[in-house]
């Protein structure tokens, strides 16, 4: 036996207009939409009709809440058609034909922008009872029809014989006592220029002041691209800021077309916004997968007669012709950018000074895009920056710090080796380098830390000159995993330097966090703790240039040689801007009390 | 009482993360900004910055992993110092993340893997969250062990528990059932959940790039080769639009363009995703992208591929180009290193027989 669901209307009904809709606000959207449709389905059965629609406010006095009255002039509903698209959830009057007409409407009418039938149902968002009185123009002979719907899910039609309603419908909403806000004048209007001012169909909002036109005389997308003041004006409006540059972008895909626009200051990092509207109805401010993630330093007012719009028709599906439309906007971007940089590199170059990061994104993704633009990137290196071509051209090696804490720590010391060190630690820089060196065969790419260049270190000649010190001052370091060694290096001025390498690195932080966290955590490090082996040595390096070394290299006592480099330690940590565990203030604490004990006799 | 202003240099690391996009290196300099405010005792501003670091690490696809195991053991051992002063339920969702990470690393004994789903449950249900999400981590471990009917038997349970705030990603569990279904070799049911996620109705910052890699053979072997090819083109597309951690989700990709005799494509794929291969820590992945380039460039040998040129990373590749069988040989050992790691820590074989004919 084949048994039939029961329904909950009530439920249903909630679920479509509570859960569905991320604000109720979108019931002026869903009603102007309907009202559209209505008189778009009428142009097919009399070519050369206008059509509009209006929404009359009537505001909330001490008596009565306010109410909207939704009017259009289109193709209105039989009683018929009342029962079976009004009264039937999921039911439209466009779906069947929704396909042809779009073919036959294109262009400056647009197609029909509802498909799926629910879109009454989010006025139960603001109103318990709507009203619908409608009157067919292909039957205009015949009554006019009033429907009441109401959120429990019940419903009532009478005809109306004696009414003189010309074709068309209206729709009457009551403000619900929590939803008097959209019953406003301002708000109302507010909403309707947001969904619908780049609508072809004339549309106002009326109130006690009059009338409001809220269509736009042209939309973005047909605007001239010659006419930049106007582009600018529109970037301002729709996005809310003035372009470095604007420029024309369509795509086969989704057949999506309109403005792309350069912002002129930086924005949150992948903060992009676009405006997406569907033949000419707003549809969201930002559609995960449209434009791609490194594209955000461009903003874009587009509006789509293909693309599958989801059920809340507030987002796109993300299926494969969102996919290809992407990639054609992709296309038309780095074709804008290559055209700026051939062809006007003032304007380029004002762009990547404010979108640096944004770029080198692009770089990354798009081969075409390295090649032409690699040897323009600047780099920061511990002598300055340098762009990438005139490094590459005179040197056939580079030294790479992985991060931005190595190359802070290397600078001053590299410098004075006259080593150039690369700072990798900045998003995409790394990934850029190693990709211009996979372009370029001829220059090598080597990652270098603090213990590479402690590795260049020469010993000094007379290292037998420093052997006591290291001797007394060499288990205190052991105990703290490290070796105490001498070099010569610049600049004097530095007296010990904390080589670390970048494992070796992890693993002090390893252990600092696990001197605070719990016991599976603990495990959890342990496990996670680089192999021995994967460890460069971890050094203090005295450097035999500076006078202080010498000095401490000179002294008779053990015990004061052992402090003195236990101070040094602390002081290289801090210098390299390591964060110092307990042990370590500690350190530095006795040491300096062992100091001023011997100064003042106590020692 | 008065905030405690934060140190300028702190800060100023702070201001130079916060303007970065999601990526490793926007991680590693909060990470320093919180190791220095820690050193000089403001732990709120290091709570700041590690919450920072594990967030953004829901966002790309490349975060280092030990390091947000470190950010998450530092963060729950302050939390639970201090409860309402850092408030553990800013850190649970990433939880979720680092669970499921995890067992990809041989060294985290078994017996502490499924102690860390249990604190993660435990802790998911003491914020009031539910237990949906633990079960679902429960089933991701025992997949990722190899036990693959102790993960369909937890099925029902997980389904039928309720959805809260640390189990609402419809695309994620989805993508989990279609990967369950294929290492269970039900590709019907693989892909029979897929389809929802392939119509683009369900997606998030990991779906649908992950769930179309996992489809690829399944489709292969259900002779559905014109959605395969479909799906190849589409996740390729995605997974290269990733700002970071292309190298970890394109191994399916290559492996497929091998299989269907696009040579070309299969060497441009493991070309671009050698370097940051290299760089790889946890044995899974590491197993997972040396495999499937091992087992991609045998075929290419075995289809008269002479040479291909790969660039030059230490221990791995020299400069030139090179012959395909020898550099398989070269990465299906590094592969059956981490296999055997694997197998080890689960006590069964699963990795070691995958690597024979990865998916």
């Amino acid at each position: 036996m084949t048994n039939r669901f029961k329904v909950d209307l009530r439920g249903i009904i909630d679920l479509a207009a509570h859960h569905l809709y991320t604000s109720p606000e979108v019931f002026v959207r869903e009603s102007i939409q309907n009202a559209v449709d209505a008189v778009t389905a009428r142009r097919r059965i009399e070519p050369g009709y206008t059509g509009r629609v209006r929404l009359e406010l009537t505001p909330a006095d001490d008596e009565r809440p306010g109410t909207i009255c939704i009017n259009d002039d289109g193709i209105g509903l039989t009683e018929a058609e009342v029962h079976q698209f009004l009264s039937t959830v999921g039911a439209s009057t466009k779906r069947d034909s929704a396909e042809e007409v779009v073919d036959r409407l294109t262009g400056e009418e647009g197609g029909f922008l509802g498909r799926f039938g629910i879109g009454l149902l989010s006025c139960f968002m603001v109103s318990d009872e709507i009203v619908v009185i409608t009157r067919s123009a292909r039957e205009p002979d015949g009554p006019a029809v009033e429907w009441r719907g109401r959120a429990d899910g019940s419903y009532t039609v009478r005809t109306l014989p004696d009414s003189p309603l010309p074709p068309g419908s209206s729709v009457y909403l009551t403000a619900k006592e929590d939803a008097a806000e959209y019953f406003e004048p301002e708000q109302l209007t507010d909403l309707a220029r947001r969904y619908a001012e780049m609508l072809p169909i004339e549309i106002v909002v009326a109130g006690a002041d009059g009338q409001t036109p809220i269509n736009r005389p042209v939309p973005p997308w047909k605007i001239d691209p010659s006419d930049q003041v106007a582009l600018a004006d529109t970037c301002q409006a729709a996005l809310g800021f003035l372009p470095l540059d604007a420029f024309r972008v369509s795509t086969e895909a989704g057949n999506v077309e309109g403005y792309a626009f350069i912002r002129s200051g930086r924005t949150e990092p992948w903060g992009g916004t676009q405006k997406l509207y569907a033949h000419g109805m707003f549809v969201a401010d930002r559609v995960h997968g449209l434009v791609p993630r490194w594209a955000t330093f461009v903003g874009c007012v587009l509006n789509t007669t293909a693309l599958r719009l989801t059920a809340s028709r507030e987002g796109v599906h993300n299926d494969a012709a969102l996919e290809t439309c992407s990639d054609q906007l992709a296309g038309a971007i780095r074709g804008r950018l290559l055209h700026l940089m051939r062809h006007d590199r003032a304007a380029f170059n004002a762009v990547m000074a404010v979108h640096d990061t944004e770029i080198r994104g692009l770089a990354i993704k798009d081969a075409e895009f390295f090649d032409v633009i690699a040897d323009l990137l600047e780099f920061e290196t511990n002598m300055g920056r340098i762009r990438f071509g005139e490094f590459r051209r005179e040197h056939d090696r580079l030294l790479l710090a992985r991060t931005a804490e190595q190359f802070r720590r290397l600078s001053a010391v590299a410098g004075a080796a006259g080593l150039r060190v690369f700072n990798g630690g900045y998003t995409f820089h790394e990934e850029l380098l190693c990709r211009a060196a996979e372009r370029h065969p001829e220059l090598e790419v080597l990652a270098f830390d603090t213990a590479d260049i402690a590795g260049l270190w020469p010993e000094p000649e007379d290292a037998d000159r420093y052997r006591a010190l290291i001797e007394a001052a060499s288990p205190a370091l052991q105990a703290r995993e490290a070796e105490l060694v001498v070099r010569e290096f610049e600049p004097a001025s530095i007296p010990a330097f904390f080589a670390l390498g970048l494992q070796a690195e992890f693993h002090r932080q390893l252990d600092q966090t696990k001197s605070r966290a719990s016991g599976l955590w603990n495990e959890v490090l342990d496990a996670m703790a680089p192999r021995p082996e994967a460890l460069s040595p971890t050094r203090l390096c005295l450097n035999t240039r500076s006078p202080l070394v010498r000095r401490l290299a000179d002294m008779p006592d053990p015990t004061l040689q052992r402090t003195g480099v236990e101070v040094l330690f602390v002081q290289a940590l801090m210098a390299g801007q390591h964060a110092l565990s307990p042990a370590e203030w500690a350190l530095l604490h006795g040491g300096l009390e062992t100091l001023l004990a011997r100064c003042t006799g106590e020692g | 009482m008065p905030e405690t202003p934060t140190d300028p240099e702190v800060q100023a690391l702070l201001d130079e993360a916060y303007a970065l996009p999601d990526s490793a290196a926007r991680d590693a300099i909060f990470e320093s900004a919180a190791r220095r405010a820690e050193a000089l005792g403001d732990l709120d501003t290091a709570w700041d910055a590690r919450c920072a670091i594990l967030q953004s690490a829901a966002s790309h696809a490349a975060p280092k992993f030990e390091t947000l195991f470190m950010c998450l053991a530092w963060c729950f051992a302050v939390s639970d110092d201090d409860p309402d002063r850092f408030n553990p339920a800013s850190i649970l969702w990433q939880y979720k993340w680092i669970a499921t990470d995890a067992p990809g690393y041989a060294s985290v004994p078994r017996a502490v893997l499924e102690r860390i789903v249990d604190d993660m449950d435990d802790r998911f249900v003491r914020a009031g969250w539910g237990r949906r999400a633990g079960l679902h981590k429960r089933i991701d471990l025992a997949v990722l062990l190899g036990e693959y009917q102790r993960a369909r038997e937890l099925i029902p349970a997980w389904l039928a528990a309720p959805r809260d705030r640390g189990s609402d990603c419809l695309a994620c569990e989805r993508d989990t059932l279609v990967w369950l279904h294929a290492k269970l070799g039900d590709h019907e049911a693989a892909w029979r959940e897929a389809k929802p996620i392939v119509r683009g109705q369900l997606s998030c910052a990991t779906v649908p790039h992950s769930t179309f890699g996992r489809l690829l053979t399944p489709l292969v072997r259900l002779r559905l080769e014109d959605k395969a090819a479909e799906l190849y083109q589409r996740g390729r597309r995605l997974v290269a639009g990733l700002d970071e951690g292309a190298h970890k989700l394109i191994s399916p990709y290559f492996l497929h363009a091998a299989r269907t005799g696009r040579a070309e494509e299969c060497v441009a794929l493991i070309r671009n995703s050698i370097r940051p291969a290299a760089d790889l820590r946890a044995d899974l992945d590491r197993l997972h992208w040396f495999g499937r380039a091992g087992c991609a460039l045998s075929m290419l040998a075995e289809q008269g591929v002479g040479e291909v040129e790969l660039p030059a990373v230490g221990g791995l590749t020299g400069p030139g180009s090179s012959e395909p069988g020898e550099l398989a040989r070269r990465f299906l050992t590094i592969a059956g290193d981490h296999a055997a790691a694997l197998d080890q820590r689960n006590g069964n074989s699963r990795n070691a027989r995958w690597l024979h004919d990865p998916d």
